[in-house]
């Protein structure tokens, strides 16, 4: 997600149009991440209306030696995670995910699995989603994550290996990967 | 080491998200197994699978833009009208609203510090009321 600085420099501005450009270039790639930690298309559509009421709010005091587009993605995360964590507080059960609408594969062997793990991501508790898809997926390092959910890097990289596990039983069911935890042990 | 005992840290093995030393004895003992091997690629095949997919969009539902922009709109419009405030009234509500529980809770001791407050100024100025006058 490239976003031209001129672009959030008009928006800091206040110049007509600026902001409903600046959204309309970043809002699929947004709800993408939030669509990714929500597990959840409505809520995920609630969650991305948030984030640009803090993107607008916050773009005054956005310094312009950070990456707009990882300020965007932290704001983003914030806000998916603080509806998590609000959701789980209040429980809320999570609605049943629904297959998210993706592009359809063009047949190589890692967009097939991409495919699949993006189904299989829907199915994993929330601070396992969270986790997985900020490291793996968006590139966050475990202490990142931990600051950014409150919690400490070791708790991340319990809940990070488990939903590497879990994903790579989803490749297995489908007869994709050797499984897991079905094999004795060879030593 | 033995496999049962080498498997959970595959999935940090990985990723390279293992301390340097563990990473090592796990390293060593992948190299020598056939079994954690397989295991090992499959994990790997997982986190590559991620690495395709960040590149993916999730298609956003009907009005998702449209929605962005109404709500927006709202807000910055109220801003305009309370200009004199030295805070946005929406940062407010929001504050509230994510630290709600908070909020109960400090209102509650509150309450229950203000009452035994009262009780104790009650007591204090009874006892004293009580006493004899001396001339």
């Amino acid at each position: 997600m490239q976003v031209p600085q001129q672009l959030i420099e008009s928006v800091r501005r206040g110049e007509p149009g600026a902001f409903e450009e600046l959204v309309r270039s970043t809002h699929r790639p947004v709800y993408s991440l939030v669509y990714r930690i929500v597990g959840n298309a409505e809520d995920a559509a609630d969650v991305t209306q948030d984030v640009y009421l803090r993107v607008w709010r916050g773009l005054r005091g956005f310094r312009g030696d950070a990456n707009f587009s990882t300020w965007l993605y932290r704001v983003a995360a914030n806000a998916a995670l603080t509806y998590v964590k609000r959701r789980a507080r209040g429980g809320v059960p999570t609605e049943p995910s629904e297959l998210p609408d993706l592009p359809a594969s063009d047949g190589t062997e890692e967009r097939a699995d991409a495919e699949l793990l993006e189904r299989a991501l829907a199915t994993l508790p929330d601070s396992q989603r969270a986790v997985v898809v900020l490291k793996d997926v968006y590139g966050w390092t475990c202490d990142e994550i931990g600051k950014q959910m409150g919690t400490t890097e070791g708790a991340v990289k319990v809940r990070l290996f488990r939903a590497r596990q879990r994903l790579a039983d989803e490749l297995a069911s489908a007869g994709v990967v050797v499984p897991l935890k079905k094999r004795k042990k060879s030593s | 080491m033995r496999c049962d005992q080498i498997r959970p840290y595959l999935p940090g093995f990985v990723g390279g998200d293992l301390r340097p030393d563990t990473g090592d004895v796990v390293a060593a003992h992948v190299a020598t197994c056939v079994s954690c091997t397989a295991e090992s690629a499959s994990l790997e095949r997982v986190r590559t699978g991620l690495a395709v997919v960040a590149a993916r969009e999730v298609e956003p539902p009907a009005g998702l833009l449209e929605g962005i922009l109404e709500r927006t709109s709202e807000h910055t419009h109220r801003r305009v009208l309370a200009p004199v405030l030295p805070f946005a009234v929406d940062d407010v509500v929001r504050l509230v609203s994510d630290h709600k529980d908070t909020i109960a809770s400090a209102a509650g001791v509150a309450v229950v510090a203000a009452g035994a407050a009262y009780a104790l100024w009650r007591a204090v100025r009874g006892a004293r009321s009580a006493q004899p006058a001396t001339s």
